[in-house]
Order: structure tokens, then C-alpha cells, then sequence
């Protein structure tokens, strides 16, 4: 059940209406109960896994109370456990095939076969989630929570189980407790951020990731720079797409229930440096790394070298918070260059800070703002290069572009004066004229969402822009019911 | 004590304005009324005279092609006779016109006939889209062209999974009653809007181009000529290159698999109106034989497949010798050319006259049939 389904808002929609009826010491049990069924829907396997991941995360909560002679070592143990959790799901690669080696010397496994370990849905979240539950518990920002209903319904809370937003429990548990009345503004709310959500999804991110020629990523020395570049473009604009329209779907749909999930995405293509890129993009996990990861670095290292601009207090806490965003989103060589790239992108951006005070973004001049802006969006794109594909393939990406091949305009006039203009648009040896009016669209919508400055900009669109986007969306929705390709989420992978 | 969701409220994320609940129930009926709309339109005589291109949503574009060139044809004809089923080797084989002019020259009777050989189809394939055919036209006739691929097991899984797990097919064979089967099979809307379906691949703009120039180069029988003269068909293969390898991996040890049996003998019997059904084969180059063992492997298969035919009632037309059709005429050493199509089909048109003559086995349109039941 994905989340652009109809069956996904036909289900959530029968459960919001039984909610909102329900009296209110049953409603946490009814979304618990409910968000196991969701969970039954991928497999009835995943919910064991995680009714045992959630026993075990609340018995450690409990444990690293502050009341507990041990509470730091129950921590400890809990983030370990959290990680190996983590590690055996999704990390398995590294194991499963010396360990089914094993096996199969050991007579147990049949010659050839290798061990398989599902990842289970949103485990990669759920598991930063309850790290920070767990030292937030130690930190005595919160209490542990002693209901196990509420507990449940912190980690298996359906519209945010599969990819997020990450949700601290400080903030989330509360929210169970006094859900928003629905009335008609929340209700619009939530419809221009579902309908923000599909528009994203359906009529951005879906063909921009089908407009890329999947050979782009496996081979990408048959293909010129100009190709290899506005693909390049595509895809940074397909990811944004596909996981902002993601959340904008389950941030409206949680509406419904009356409970606010954090924002995850504010247009991170314009961030004017990378410091703010991190506050838009992905926020609720970046916002994790910085208070779970950087800071506590930051602190660390600024007390064993109390000047701050010793070269490690510098290079040490960005750089180790980005290689681990690299990990989590996959153990593997590509991953971590993407982090350390990133890490790399913060470092530079410290190092004009150690001669002279740094001026906030805001207050420096415009056109200092605008080069910045598309300096950040340049280098994040090629960061997106290595997050793709497999190293030695990416290096491959990089080089093709710089290699461009002449764009040959010589025959403009040729298809403009013949009715197949479409067609004969590769003679100039640019990529397809759709995937072009794609990106421009999706530029567009962003621009104009800057422009209003708030994510749920269509609430104040004029009636026939909004009509207009029904409709474009609707046609969109028809032609990838019959069509041959399909694009799931990408961070559902994650 | 604050709210603890309003303070993000307050942040400005509040904000109603005018209804945008209203505005997607509006865009709902518009897009509605407008779909509502197209499918009147598409009803017209007007819409199919200047789009006549239509899709069914199914992945196979010739499968479509014929699938619509044939509606087209009983609605001008008024019925089809004889369907010519099979593989591509039918498609650019057999000219429908000539066949049909040749055969009424020979012995009066006017038969309409329709090309339906689609790329890529093994017997298994065509016996569920023949009891299809045989259904929706009832023809007199089937003439199934066959050859020795069709009855290697694991040859054209790929095709026939792709082809027959689609919807349209499910709701089409009875199997599966599914709103998208449903509405690809009635609406005329949705056939022309089909064609856009993929519009979001990246090569979407040169497989329409490719569908609109086949479109165009299939006749309205159903025929689609290949201009290329074959090179090197006398030459043996060599099966050190990789693709000649992997031909002979898979036909080398040639056997007649008994589920594509099964699938002849379905083609055999398709439904009550179609009174018979000729099964016959095109003639390979020699060297075609190669990869399956040599030619007296051809011969012993011809054997066994003209027992399997004539015990299930189908009328075996034995084939032509190979050397009837000039390498001029081919494309490769098992696909005729133009030239290699107007010949055999005036070959065929004679073989088939002689049947009628000779042996009273005569094909009857539809229409006589008809009337002597």
C-alpha cells in the first residue's frame, strides 16, 4: 500500500472516521491497531519484527529511567541494540553470504542457496527515532513513556511508518493527546498539502525518474556532458520531488487525525549555502544528526581544544555528522562518499569564518545570495552523482560532464517548418523535450512556491490555477494507471 | 497552557483562504465532463476519420496494430474469412490481396482475408488469441503458419508471459473482470488517449514514431511488407560469434515440447464457427535447419506435425521446397521480403485452389458457410 494509492486514502480515511468517533481512551489503540494492519499489508512478518523492535526499545526506556542505578549503561545497551537491529535488516550483505557459507558446511542450507533478510519497512527510521527517544530519556528531556499503547503508536504510527517524518518522542507523544478538532481550515490544510503531495509525486518526480534513460546511471561514457547534465538536473529534481511530495501526502493525510507531523522539506534548491540546505532538506533527520551527532561532537571536541578554530573542531563534527547520514542511508562505498562530500561542502564553508566573522546569509547582498544559491544547488547535484550510482560508475558520470558534444542547431529551422518537431528534436543533440518541460515545470512550482513562501501556497492560488492542477493531475494520475512504468518512493528503500 | 500543535499554526501554516476543497471537487466534474466528452467524440465518424492510430494499453505494439487494422477491416468488409495466424514469419509473408485476388481467379469465390501474424508469437501465444478471434469474428478459416521455434519449450516465454498477463487479455479470455480491462476493451476514449500512456518513458518519442510509421506501413489486410534483401543467407552460421551460440544452445537439441503440442491442438479446435483450420509453413533457407540439427530434423518434425494435424482434424498443407523462392526474395534465411510475399502468396493461392479442386477441400467465406449450415 503506497502512499499515492487509492486504497492507502481509502484506508486511512475509514480509520481517521472511526477515530474521530471513537471515545478518547480507546483511539490509541485503535491507531496502533491500525497501523499493525497497515503494516499486515507489506507482510505479516514485518509486524513480529517490529512488535519485538518496540518491546525491546520500551523495556530499555523503562530501564534508562531516571530513577535506574544503571540508566546510562541501559542506554548504551539500547543504542547498540538499535544499531545492531539495524545492522542485521539492512546491513546484512556484509554477513549473509559467509554466514550461509557456513550453514551450508554445516549441512543446514542447501548448496548454492544464500540466507535472505527482508528489510522491514521504515526500519531505518524507527531506528534513529528510538535513539532518540532513548537519550532524551537519559538526558531527562522526557519521561519514558509508560503506556505501551502510546509507545506503540510512537513507533508504528502509520502515515509516517514507511519514510518518515523522523518524529522525537517529546514532540510526538504530546500531540496523541490533544489532536487538532477538524474543522474546515485543517481540512483544506490538509488537502492542498496531499494535493501539493501527488502533484510532486505524480507529475514531477514519476517522469523525471522515467525520462532518465536507466543506462544513464549503469553506462554513462555512451552518453555527451549536455545529456549527462540535464539528466543530472532531472534526477536532483526527481528526488526532491518524489520525497517532499512523499511527506507533503502523509503530513495531509495525518491531518486527518488531528496530528502534525514535521515539516521535512522547505525548497532546498534555494538554499543560499550549505549550512541552510541542511535546514531544508530532509529536516526532521537533519535536525536528528545535528542535535544527536554534531552538536554533542561539537561539544566534545571544543572541550579538549577550547579554541574554535582549532583545525579538528573545525573539520571533525561536520564531517563525522554527514558520514554518518551516508551510512544510514547505506552501508556502502557510493554512500559515503556522498556524505563525505557534504561533510566536505560544510568544512569549506567554516574555513572563510577562521580570518573573518561570518555574516548571516540574510544580510549578505543579493547577488551574493544568488550565486550562492546556484553554487549550492551545483555542487549538491553532483553530491546526488555517487547517492546513485555505484562509485567507479559515478567517476564515469562525472567525467562525461565535461566532455559535451557539439550541440547542433543547424537544423532548428528544419522541424519548426514540418509538423514533426517533436521528433526530430535529438538532431540536436539535446535530451528529450519532455523531460526539459518537466523540470521547467517543476522549477516553476517551486519558484512560485518561494514566491508565497509557505508549502501550502495553493490555499491562495487563484480558483483556476487550482481547478487547473486538479485536472493536470487527474490526467497524469489516468496515464500512469495504464502505463508501463512505475517509480516507487525512493526513501521507502531506505 | 499553549496547544502543543498550534504553535506551528501560528507560524503562518493556517491559512484559509478560499475553498480548495472546492476547487478539486470542481476539477473532479471538469475532468469528469471532459473525459465524459472525448468519449462521445471518439464515438464520431468524424473522430475516426482524422485519428484513426489506437492503442490497447498492451506493451506489444504489432499485437495492437493488427488487433485494430482487424476491426477496421470487418467493419468495412462486413466479416473476415480467413485469418493467417502466427509469427512475424506471417506478417511480412503472406499478402492478404494477393492471396484473396489470386485464389478468387482460381476458383470464383471472393475470400476476405486478414494478415495477423505478430512478432515474437510461438504457437502458445496465438492458440489464446485465435479462440479470441475465432470468437469476436467467427471466421471460416484459420491458416496457422508455423515452424520449428514455435515448439521449443522455453522460446518466446519472455513475449507470451508479457503479452498474456495483461489485463486486457484476462478480461478479454473471461479469466479476469477488472475496471481497467473493462475500460480498455469499451472505451474509445481511452484507446486513443492509451497512446500517450507511456509518455513518461525515455524513449517514448521514438516508440511512437515507431508505432505510427508500422501503423502506417500495415495494410488494411493486415500486411506488412519488408523492403530488405537479405545478405549472406547461403552462409552457414558461425557459431563461434556469440549470438549464433546462443540460437543453437537453444534450438540444437530440437524436440517437440508436448505443452506447445497441446497449444497446436487448441489452435485446432477454437470455437464452433470456424469449420477449418490449415496449418502449413512457409519454406527456410536450408540453412536455417543449422541450428536446430539439420534438415532431417526438419523432415521428421514436418512428420510428426502433420500426424499431430490431420488426427485433430486440421488440414496440413505440406510446405513448398525451399528453393520455389529465390535468396532475392528473402530477408534472412526464414523471413520472405516483398517479392518473397507476392510469390508465396500466389503459390499459396494455387495450393490452396488445387485443394479445392483436387481434394474438395475448399475454403468458403463466411458468409456461404453460413448459409449452408
Amino acid at each position: 500500500m503506497t502512499a499515492t494509492s487509492l486504497l492507502f486514502f481509502a484506508f486511512s480515511a475509514i480509520i481517521a472516521f472511526i477515530y474521530r468517533r471513537l471515545p478518547e481512551k480507546w483511539r490509541n489503540s485503535w491507531l496502533a491497531l491500525a497501523s499493525v494492519a497497515f503494516v499486515c499489508t507489506w507482510s505479516w512478518k514485518f509486524v513480529i519484527v517490529l512488535i519485538v523492535f518496540s518491546c525491546a526499545n520500551y523495556r530499555f526506556g523503562k530501564k534508562s529511567q531516571t530513577l535506574s542505578t544503571n540508566r546510562r549503561g541501559w542506554v548504551r545497551a539500547g543504542i547498540i541494540f538499535n544499531i545492531l537491529f539495524l545492522f542485521f535488516f539492512k546491513y546484512n550483505d556484509f554477513f549473509l553470504q559467509d554466514f550461509s557459507n557456513f550453514l551450508q558446511v554445516a549441512g543446514f542450507l542447501e548448496p548454492g542457496l544464500v540466507l535472505q533478510i527482508l528489510l522491514p519497512v521504515g526500519l531505518s527510521f524507527l531506528v534513529v527515532q528510538n535513539i532518540s527517544y532513548l537519550l532524551d530519556i537519559s538526558n531527562k528531556r522526557i519521561q519514558p513513556e509508560m503506556s505501551f499503547v502510546r509507545f506503540l503508536v510512537y513507533i508504528f504510527y502509520f502515515p509516517k511508518l514507511i519514510s518518515g517524518p523522523v518524529e522525537r518522542a517529546r514532540t510526538f507523544l504530546p500531540r496523541l493527546d490533544h489532536p487538532l478538532s477538524f474543522d474546515r481550515p485543517l481540512a483544506e490544510r490538509s488537502a492542498a498539502l496531499i494535493l501539493t503531495g501527488l502533484l510532486r509525486k505524480l507529475v514531477f518526480a514519476n517522469p523525471l525518474f522515467n525520462l532518465i534513460p536507466s543506462a544513464a546511471f549503469t553506462s554513462p561514457q555512451n552518453y555527451a556532458g549536455q545529456y549527462l547534465f540535464f539528466w543530472l538536473l532531472a534526477y536532483a529534481f526527481a528526488l526532491y520531488n518524489d520525497f517532499a511530495g512523499y511527506t507533503s501526502i502523509v503530513r495531509g493525510v495525518s491531518l486527518w487525525f488531528g496530528i502534525e507531523l514535521s515539516p521535512n522539506f522547505n525548497l532546498p534548491y534555494y538554499s543560499r549555502n550549505f549550512t541552510e540546505l541542511w535546514t531544508r532538506w530532509h529536516i526532521s533527520l537533519s535536525n536528528w544528526l545535528r542535535d544527536y551527532i554534531f552538536f554533542p561532537l561539537s561539544r566534545s571536541t571544543m572541550k579538549r581544544f577550547p579554541n574554535r578554530n582549532h583545525v579538528l573542531n573545525i573539520i571533525l563534527p561536520p564531517m563525522a555528522t554527514m558520514l554518518v547520514s551516508g551510512m544510514w542511508h547505506g552501508l556502502s562505498w557510493n554512500m559515503l562518499v556522498w556524505g563525505g562530500l557534504h561533510g566536505l561542502y560544510l568544512v569549506l564553508e567554516r574555513i572563510p569564518g577562521l580570518w573573518r566573522p561570518i555574516i548571516p546569509v540574510d544580510e549578505q547582498p543579493r547577488w551574493k545570495q544568488y550565486s550562492g544559491r546556484i553554487v549550492t544547488f551545483a555542487f549538491t547535484a553532483l553530491a546526488w552523482v555517487p547517492f546513485r550510482m555505484e562509485l567507479p560508475v559515478a567517476l564515469a558520470y562525472w567525467k562525461g560532464l565535461l566532455t559535451w558534444a557539439g550541440i547542433d542547431l543547424t537544423e532548428f529551422w528544419y522541424p519548426l517548418n514540418h509538423s514533426n518537431v517533436l521528433f526530430a528534436f535529438s538532431d540536436y543533440n539535446l535530451p528529450s523535450p519532455i523531460l526539459l518541460a518537466v523540470l521547467a515545470a517543476a522549477m516553476v512550482y517551486d519558484h512560485f512556491q518561494h514566491r508565497a513562501g509557505k508549502e501550502e501556497f495553493l490555499l491562495g492560488a487563484p480558483r483556476w490555477v487550482q481547478v487547473l492542477l486538479v485536472v493536470i493531475l487527474l490526467g497524469a494520475a489516468l496515464l500512469a494507471f495504464f502505463s508501463d512504468t512505475t517509480a516507487p518512493f525512493v526513501y521507502q528503500a531506505f | 497552557m499553549t496547544h502543543p500543535q498550534l504553535q506551528e499554526e501560528n507560524n503562518g501554516n493556517r491559512v484559509p483562504t478560499q475553498s480548495l476543497i472546492t476547487s478539486i471537487v470542481i476539477g473532479v466534474i471538469l475532468f469528469s465532463i471532459l473525459l465524459c466528452a472525448f468519449e462521445g467524440i471518439s464515438r464520431t465518424n468524424w473522430f475516426s476519420q482524422i485519428e484513426s492510430v489506437r492503442s490497447l494499453g498492451i506493451y506489444h505494439n504489432q499485437f495492437e496494430i493488427k488487433w485494430f487494422k482487424l476491426e477496421d477491416f470487418v467493419e468495412e468488409n462486413g466479416g473476415v474469412d480467413v485469418l493467417l495466424v502466427g509469427s512475424s514469419i506471417v506478417n511480412t509473408g503472406i499478402d492478404p490481396d494477393i492471396l484473396s485476388a489470386e485464389y478468387e481467379k482460381l476458383t470464383g469465390e471472393h475470400l476476405r482475408i486478414f494478415n495477423f501474424g505478430v512478432e515474437g508469437l510461438t504457437v502458445s501465444p496465438t492458440s489464446v488469441i485465435v479462440r479470441i478471434l475465432a470468437h469476436k469474428y467467427h471466421p471460416s478459416t484459420i491458416l496457422l503458419v508455423t515452424e520449428m521455434r514455435d515448439y521449443v519449450a522455453i522460446n518466446g516465454l519472455a513475449v507470451e508471459n508479457q503479452l498474456l498477463s495483461d489485463k486486457w487479455f484476462s478480461f478479454q479470455e473471461g479469466n479476469e473482470c477488472t475496471l481497467n480491462g473493462w475500460l480498455r476493451v469499451n472505451s474509445n476514449a481511452l484507446k486513443s488517449i492509451l497512446l500517450f500512456r507511456n509518455w513518461s518513458r525515455s524513449d517514448f518519442l521514438d516508440t511512437y514514431q515507431t508505432y505510427l510509421t508500422r501503423w502506417k506501413n500495415t495494410s488494411a489486410s493486415g500486411y506488412e511488407a519488408d523492403h530488405h534483401i537479405g545478405k549472406n543467407i547461403n552462409v552457414l552460421p558461425d557459431f563461434s560469434l556469440k549470438e549464433e551460440a546462443q540460437k543453437y544452445a537453444m534450438f540444437h537439441d530440437f524436440s517437440i515440447f508436448p505443452g506447445r503440442l497441446e497449444n497446436l491442438k487448441s489452435i485446432l479446435h477454437p470455437d464452433e464457427s470456424v469449420q477449418m483450420v490449415i496449418v502449413t509453413e512457409i519454406p527456410p533457407y536450408p540453412t536455417y535447419f543449422e541450428y536446430f540439427g539439420g534438415t532431417w530434423v526438419h523432415k521428421a518434425y514436418l512428420e510428426e506435425l502433420k500426424t499431430v494435424v490431420e488426427q485433430n482434424d486440421g488440414i496440413f498443407l505440406p510446405p513448398f521446397n525451399w528453393d520455389v523462392i529465390p535468396l532475392e526474395n528473402r530477408v534472412d534465411n526464414h523471413h520472405l521480403n516483398e517479392y518473397g510475399a507476392t510469390l508465396y502468396s500466389t503459390l499459396l493461392a494455387e495450393q490452396l485452389a488445387r485443394n479445392c479442386q483436387g481434394r474438395d477441400i475448399c475454403i468458403q467465406s463466411s458468409v456461404t458457410a453460413g448459409a449452408e449450415q
